[in-house]
C-alpha cells in the first residue's frame, strides 16, 4: 500500500497528489477565501490600488490628447499604419487566453488542478480583454465614429463589410468577453452565496445576497449548472481557439509575406495561452504569497503551469521554426527576404530578443528545480511576457519594409506610445485589485470538490 | 472515483499461438489483394499513387499512436490505461510502415515529380489522356509570348468540364489562364537543357547578387524568360522551374532518402522503446518505468513533432513542389490522431466481441475515445479550414492553384464529400454523447471517419498524378484494393505484436483508476 | 397575498457528503418523490440517488446555437450580398464568400449558445429567487460552507410531519425541523 501522506513534489504514478494541502477541510477552504475580502483592508492595498489609478490616469490623459490630436501624436508612418495599438492589442487579447483555456480546456480534460487557480486566471482574462478592447476602438482614429465598427447600416443601407477580418475580430472580441464573462459568473454564483451566508454587515448581505441570485445548492440546481457548466466549457474551447485565429486572420488573410502564413492560426493560439499562463505565474507567484493561499495553489499547481509554458513556448518555437523553413522552401523570394529581413535587419534586435524570451527562456523549465522555484519561475514569466510583447511587435513592424522600397522606414515610437500602453497596465491593475479585494479569488465550491472527502464514496472499501 | 470495478483477468492475458491463424489470413489477404491491384492498375504512376494514399492513412494511425501514447505519459493520463496496449500494437506497426516505405521509396520516381523521368508522350500513353493536355508538350523554352493570348487560351473557371476545354474557349487578354503547354518541367530532353541555361543563367545571378541587392531580380530572370502562364492550370511555368531550382538541395533522390532514414530511425526508436518498458512494467510491476516513460516522452515528442511534419512535407506537399503551406504538418497530425482513435474504437470493439477484454474497457472509455475522436475531427477542420481560407483570401496564384486543381476534373464533388464526411455529417451526428456512450455507434462512426480521412489523403495525392497537369478524378478498383490489402497487413502486424503480450498493462500504477473512471 | 404562514416541509442535517448520498439514495428507495439535497458543491452520482432524470438543458442550447447560426448567416448574406452587395477582392459575392462569413456564423452561434445556457440554467432553476423558505433555517447558512440538507416538501404523497420525521432521524438526519412558508 502506498504511503498516503504524500509530498506533493514526489512523482507517485500509483497515487494522485493532494490537491489541496496541509490538511484543510471544506470549512478551511471557505474560510481561507472568503476571509480575504472580509478581513480590513490591509494599507498597501490602498497604496497599489493608488498606483494603479495614477497609471489609469496617464492612459486617460494619452487618450484624450489622442482624440484632440489625432493618431499623428504616434510613430506612425506610411508603411506602418499599425504600430503599437495593434501589437498592444494582441498583447492583452493573447494574455486574455489563460482563463479561459484553464477553465474550459483543463475542465474537459478533467484536471482537476485547474480548480485552484481558474478564478483567478479567468478574472484575469477579463481584465486583459477590456485592456485590449481599448485599442481598437482608440486607434482607428475618429474616436466618435467608433460605432461603426457595429452592424448598423447607413442612410444609403450600406453595412459594414463581413468579408473583412478587422470585423470578425469585432465579433470574436466581443463574444469572447461576453461569454468570458458569463463562465466566470456561473462559476462565482455557488461561492457568492458562500459571501454571502458568512456576510456580516448589511451592505454585504445584500450585495452578495442579490449577486448570487438565491443560490441554495439544490442539487436539481447543481444537475443543471454543472450541464450548464460543461456545455459552457465544451462552447468556449473553440471560442478561445477562434479568438485568436481571428486575431491571427487580421495579418494572414493579406498577401504581405511575413504575415500571409498558413500556420499562424494554430501558432496564435499557441502563443496567447504561453503568454497568458506566463501572466497568470507572474501574478500567481505574488498574490499566492501575500494571501498565504500556499495550501490551496501548491507548487504542483504552478508546476503544472510551467509544463504548459515550456510546452506552447516550445510549440511558438516550431512555428517560427516552420516559418522560416517555408519562407526557404516556397521558393518565394519576397517570403525569404521578409523573414531574412525579421532576423538580421532593421529590427534583428527585437527578433533576437522574441526568439530569447519566448523559445530559449521557457527552456529551463526541463528542469524541476526551475519548475518548482517560485522566484525563478516568475522571473521566467516576466521574460516571456516581454517576449510576447516583442512578438507582436516583429510581426506588426514586417509593415515597415513595404513592396515599395522608396517607402521603407523605421518606426520609432513616441511617448505617447509608450503612455499609452504603461497605461493599460493602470487599467488593469485597478481591475484586478477590485477583484482581489471584493470577490472570492479561488473557485470555492470547486476546490472543496477536489477534497477526498467530497466523494461520496470515500472510504469505501473495494 | 473508486466503484470498485473489476476486469475479466482471463480475456485480457496474452492470446499467444490462438491468433496465429488469423494472423496468415490477414497477412496472406493482404498481400494478395496489392499483389491483385498490381494487375487491375497497369499504370505504374497511378498505381503508386493509389499505393502512396494508403500509406500515408495508416502511417497516419501508427505515428498518431506514437504521439497519443507518449502524450498520455506526459500528462499522467489514468484513464486511458486500459487502452493504451492497444494503441500501443498500432505504434509498434511502424515497423510494417518501414517495409511499407520501400516501394515508396525504389519508385519515388513514378511518385514525385520533383525526381521524375518520364516523359510527357508515355505519361499520355500510360494514362489514355485527353491529348489535349499534351497537344504541345514539346513546346520549349523559347516560345514567344504572344502564345498566351492567342493559342489554346481557356477561361479558367473552375471545374470547367472536358468538352469546354476541348472547344478551346478564347480568354480575354486580361485573364489569368491558359496556356495548353504543359509538360512535367523536366520531362523532355530539350526542357533539360533549357533547364541547365536556366540554372547557368541563375549562377550567373548569383555572382551578381553577391555584390548588389539583386534579389529579385533572379525572379524577374525568370518571368523574362519562360514568361507565361500555363492558362489551363494557372501554372507559371517559370514559378515551377524556379521552385525546383531552389528547393533541389531539399528535393533530390538522396537527401529525400537520408531524411526518411532519420524518419525511420526516430520513430522506430520512440516506438520500440516505449512499447518495451510497457510491456517490461507488465513483468516487473515497477512504478519507475512509468516515471520513466513520462520523462522520455517529453524530448520524444519534440523529435516527433518534427519528424512527422518533414515527412508529411517530404510524401505528400511535395507532390505539388511548387506549393507550400506551414499549417500543412499540423493538419496530417489532426488527421492522425483522430483516425487513430477511431482505429483504436475498432479494435477495442472486435476484441470485445471475440471475447476479450472484458470488463477492461466499457462504455465510460468509448464515450473519451468518441470525444477524443470527434474533436480530432474538429481539430483538423480547424487547420484545414483555416488554411484554406488563408489562401482562398490572399488570393495568391501559386497557392491557390493548389485548391482550384481540385476544383476541377472531376475532383470537386470529392471536394464536397471531403467536407461532409470529414466535417458536416459526423459534426452533426456524433455530436450527442448518447451517440458516443453507445459501442455500435462509436465503431461506426469510427469507421466512417477512417473512410473520411482516406478520402481526404486521396483527394490529396490523386490530383497529382500528372502533376503539374490535374489527373481527372478517376477512381480504380487498385484504389481500394491496395487499401484493403494493406488494411490487412495493417492487422496482421497488430495481432502479431499483441500476440504474446497481455492486452492491458496489466501492472500498471494507473490501472485502477482506468477501470473505475467515469465520466461526468 | 396570504400573511398566514403554512407548513412547507421538513428539513435536516446530514454530517457528511457520504451521508447525504446514502440517505438520498434510502428516501428514494422508500418512495419519496418531492425532495431535495442541498450541497456545498454537487456531488456526483447524486442524481442516481436522489432518482432525477437528465435535464433538458442541452436541447434549448441547440436551438439557441441554431438561431445563432441562422441569424449570423441572414445578416451577412442579406447585408452584404442583398441590400448592398460589396465585391471585396474580387471574390464572388454573397454565398460565393460563404468562407468569408463563417468566422461571424461560428461566433454568433457561440455566442447564442451560451446565453441558452446560462440563461437557460438560470430560469429553469427557478432564479433568482431571492426569497427561499429554507433560509429561514438558522443553522442552513452552512450549506455553502461544510453542510448537507436534505429537504422533504409537504407536496409529497407519502409526507406526514411526524413519520417522516421519524424516517429523517431514522437515516441518519439531526435536527430534523419543520420549515413553515
Amino acid at each position: 500500500m502506498i504511503d498516503m501522506t504524500l509530498d506533493p513534489n514526489a512523482d507517485n504514478p500509483a497515487q494522485r497528489t493532494p490537491l489541496v494541502q496541509g490538511g484543510m477541510g471544506f470549512k478551511d477552504v471557505s474560510h481561507a477565501v472568503c476571509d480575504i475580502s472580509e478581513r480590513k483592508t490591509p494599507k498597501i492595498w490602498f497604496l497599489c490600488l493608488a498606483a494603479a489609478l495614477s497609471t489609469l490616469g496617464l492612459l486617460k490623459t494619452s487618450i484624450l490628447y489622442l482624440i484632440w490630436e489625432g493618431t499623428g501624436i504616434w510613430g506612425l508612418n506610411n508603411p506602418t499604419y499599425w504600430g503599437w495599438a495593434i501589437v498592444n492589442f494582441v498583447f492583452w487579447v493573447g494574455i486574455g487566453h489563460a482563463g479561459t483555456l484553464i477553465s474550459a480546456i483543463l475542465f474537459l480534460l478533467r484536471q482537476d488542478w485547474r480548480t485552484g487557480v481558474n478564478r483567478f486566471a479567468e478574472a484575469m482574462t477579463l481584465m486583459a480583454v477590456a485592456c485590449a478592447g481599448v485599442f481598437p476602438g482608440i486607434h482607428i482614429g475618429r474616436v466618435w465614429a467608433a460605432y461603426w465598427l457595429f452592424p448598423i447600416p447607413n442612410q444609403m443601407t450600406l453595412w459594414p463589410n463581413f468579408h473583412s477580418p478587422l470585423l470578425w475580430d469585432v465579433f470574436a472580441v466581443s463574444t469572447y468577453a461576453t461569454v468570458s464573462l458569463l463562465f466566470w459568473y456561473v462559476g462565482l454564483i455557488p461561492d457568492l452565496a458562500t459571501m454571502r451566508d458568512r456576510a456580516k454587515t448589511k451592505y454585504r448581505k445584500i450585495a452578495y445576497g442579490v449577486l448570487s441570485l438565491g443560490w441554495t445548492g439544490a442539487n436539481k440546481h447543481w444537475q443543471r449548472y454543472e450541464k450548464a457548466y460543461a456545455i459552457l466549457a465544451a462552447l468556449a474551447t473553440p471560442l478561445v481557439l477562434s479568438v485568436h485565429t481571428i486575431v491571427s486572420f487580421d495579418f494572414t488573410v493579406s498577401n504581405l509575406p511575413g504575415w500571409h502564413t498558413t500556420i499562424f492560426p494554430p501558432y496564435f493560439v499557441a502563443g496567447a495561452v504561453f503568454s497568458g499562463f506566463a501572466m497568470v505565474i507572474t501574478l500567481m507567484t505574488v498574490v499566492r504569497h501575500i494571501y498565504k493561499l500556499e495550501n490551496l495553489i501548491t507548487i504542483r499547481h504552478l508546476e503544472n503551469m510551467c509544463k504548459i509554458i515550456l510546452l506552447t513556448g516550445t510549440l511558438v518555437g516550431y512555428a517560427y521554426a516552420m516559418e522560416f523553413f517555408i519562407a526557404w522552401y516556397s521558393g518565394v523570394e519576397f517570403e525569404s527576404y521578409a523573414f531574412i529581413n525579421r532576423a538580421f535587419g532593421q529590427y534583428g534586435w527585437a527578433y533576437f530578443i522574441m526568439i530569447g524570451c519566448n523559445v530559449i527562456s521557457p527552456q529551463f523549465f526541463w528542469f524541476k528545480w526551475c519548475r518548482t522555484n517560485v522566484v525563478f519561475m516568475f522571473i521566467i514569466s516576466i521574460f516571456v511576457n516581454i517576449g510576447m510583447w516583442f512578438e507582436r511587435f516583429v510581426i506588426t513592424m514586417t509593415l515597415n519594409n513595404d513592396f515599395l522600397p522608396s517607402s521603407w522606414d523605421y518606426y520609432s515610437p513616441t511617448i505617447w506610445d509608450v503612455s499609452t500602453f504603461v497605461g493599460s497596465f493602470g487599467l488593469f491593475f485597478t481591475l484586478l485589485l477590485l477583484f482581489l479585494r471584493f470577490l472570492p479569488i479561488v473557485a470555492i465550491s470547486e476546490v472543496k470538490n477536489c477534497i477526498p472527502e467530497a466523494d461520496p464514496h470515500h472510504g469505501d472499501h473495494h | 472515483m473508486g466503484h470498485g470495478k473489476n476486469f475479466d483477468e482471463k480475456t485480457v492475458v496474452a492470446p499467444g499461438a490462438k491468433w496465429n491463424k488469423a494472423i496468415a489470413i490477414f497477412g496472406l489477404a493482404g498481400i494478395a489483394l496489392i499483389a491483385i491491384a498490381c494487375f487491375t492498375q497497369p499504370n505504374k504512376a497511378q498505381f503508386m499513387h493509389s499505393y502512396l494514399t494508403s500509406f500515408m492513412l495508416f502511417l497516419s494511425i501508427t505515428l498518431g499512436a506514437l504521439g497519443f501514447t507518449m502524450i498520455n505519459h506526459i500528462t499522467r493520463a489514468g484513464w486511458s490505461v486500459t487502452i493504451r496496449r492497444v494503441q500501443e500494437g498500432f505504434m509498434k506497426n511502424i515497423w510494417l510502415m518501414a517495409l511499407l516505405f520501400l516501394p515508396i521509396l525504389f519508385f519515388a520516381n513514378e511518385i514525385f515529380s520533383w525526381a521524375d523521368s518520364r516523359d510527357g508522350k508515355t505519361l499520355e500513353a500510360e494514362l489514355k489522356l485527353d491529348t489535349y493536355h499534351f497537344t504541345d508538350a514539346h513546346h520549349g523554352h523559347d516560345d514567344h509570348a504572344e502564345e498566351v493570348h492567342d493559342n489554346h487560351s481557356q477561361d479558367d473557371k473552375v471545374a470547367a468540364p472536358k468538352e469546354v476545354i476541348k472547344k478551346e474557349l478564347v480568354a480575354p487578354k486580361d485573364k489569368i489562364g491558359g496556356h495548353p503547354e504543359k509538360n512535367r518541367v523536366r520531362q523532355t530532353q530539350e526542357i533539360s537543357e533549357a533547364q541547365d541555361a536556366a540554372e547557368a543563367h541563375i549562377e550567373g545571378e548569383e555572382e551578381e547578387e553577391a555584390h548588389s541587392e539583386g534579389a529579385h531580380d533572379a525572379h524577374d530572370a525568370h518571368h523574362a524568360e519562360g514568361g507565361r502562364f500555363d492558362l489551363a492550370h494557372g501554372r507559371h511555368r517559370a514559378h515551377l522551374e524556379h521552385s525546383l531550382h531552389v528547393k533541389h538541395s531539399y528535393l533530390n533522390q538522396s537527401s529525400f532518402t537520408q531524411r526518411a532514414i532519420i524518419y525511420f530511425i526516430i520513430w522506430i526508436a520512440l516506438a520500440f522503446f516505449m512499447f518495451k518498458k510497457s510491456t517490461s512494467q507488465d513483468a516487473d510491476g515497477n512504478p519507475q518505468t512509468t516515471i520513466l516513460m513520462g520523462k522520455a516522452s517529453a524530448p520524444g515528442l519534440m523529435l516527433y513533432a518534427l519528424s512527422l511534419t518533414f515527412a508529411s512535407f517530404d510524401w505528400m506537399m511535395s507532390l505539388d513542389y511548387a506549393w507550400f503551406s506551414t499549417i500543412y504538418g499540423v493538419i496530417y497530425f489532426a488527421g492522425g490522431i483522430m483516425c487513430m482513435h477511431a482505429a483504436t474504437v475498432l479494435a477495442v470493439r472486435v476484441l470485445q466481441s471475440k471475447g476479450y477484454l472484458q470488463g477492461a474497457v466499457d462504455q465510460e472509455h468509448y464515450h473519451d475515445l468518441g470525444k477524443l475522436m470527434w474533436a480530432f475531427m474538429i481539430f483538423w477542420t480547424y487547420t484545414a479550414l483555416s488554411q484554406y481560407l488563408i489562401i482562398w483570401y490572399a488570393d495568391i496564384p501559386e497557392e491557390t492553384i493548389w485548391f482550384l486543381n481540385r476544383y476541377k476534373e472531376g475532383w470537386l464533388p470529392v471536394t464536397y464529400i471531403v467536407i461532409a464526411s470529414h466535417f458536416l455529417i459526423p459534426f452533426a451526428f456524433f455530436m450527442s454523447r448518447h451517440m458516443k456512450r453507445n459501442k455500435n455507434i462509436c465503431a461506426f462512426f469510427a469507421a466512417w471517419l477512417i473512410i473520411a480521412e482516406f478520402i481526404y489523403i486521396y483527394w490529396q495525392v490523386m490530383p497529382t498524378v500528372t502533376f503539374p497537369i490535374t489527373t481527372p478524378f478517376s477512381p480504380s478498383i487498385a484504389d481500394a484494393l491496395i487499401f484493403l490489402g494493406m488494411a490487412g497487413l495493417y492487422v496482421a502486424a497488430f495481432l502479431l505484436n499483441l500476440k504474446n503480450q497481455n492486452l492491458i498493462p496489466v501492472r500498471d500504477p494507473r490501472l485502477k483508476e482506468s477501470v473505475n473512471f467515469v465520466n461526468l | 397575498m396570504s400573511t398566514q404562514e403554512k407548513e412547507w416541509g421538513l428539513i435536516t442535517e446530514f454530517k457528511s457528503a457520504k451521508d447525504i448520498y446514502h440517505a438520498a439514495e434510502k428516501l428514494r428507495d422508500s418512495g419519496f418523490k418531492k425532495f431535495e439535497c442541498y450541497t456545498p458543491f454537487p456531488i456526483h452520482g447524486m442524481d442516481d440517488a436522489m432518482g432525477i432524470k437528465a435535464t433538458k438543458l442541452p436541447w434549448l442550447i441547440l436551438a439557441c446555437g441554431l438561431t445563432g447560426l441562422a441569424t449570423a448567416t441572414g445578416l451577412q448574406v442579406i447585408t452584404n450580398a442583398d441590400l448592398y452587395p460589396m465585391i471585396i477582392g474580387g471574390k464572388p459575392n454573397g454565398v460565393g464568400s460563404l468562407v468569408a462569413f463563417l468566422p461571424v456564423m461560428f461566433e454568433l452561434s457561440v455566442l447564442f449558445s451560451a446565453f441558452g445556457a446560462v440563461f437557460g440554467m438560470i430560469g429553469i432553476n427557478g432564479l433568482p429567487k431571492l426569497y427561499n423558505p429554507v433560509f429561514k433555517h438558522e443553522a442552513f447558512k452552512k450549506v455553502t460552507d461544510d453542510g448537507f440538507f436534505i429537504s422533504v416538501s409537504v407536496d409529497d404523497p407519502k409526507y406526514n410531519t411526524q413519520k417522516t420525521t421519524e424516517f429523517l432521524e431514522k437515516i441518519g438526519g439531526k435536527d430534523v425541523t419543520v420549515i413553515n412558508d
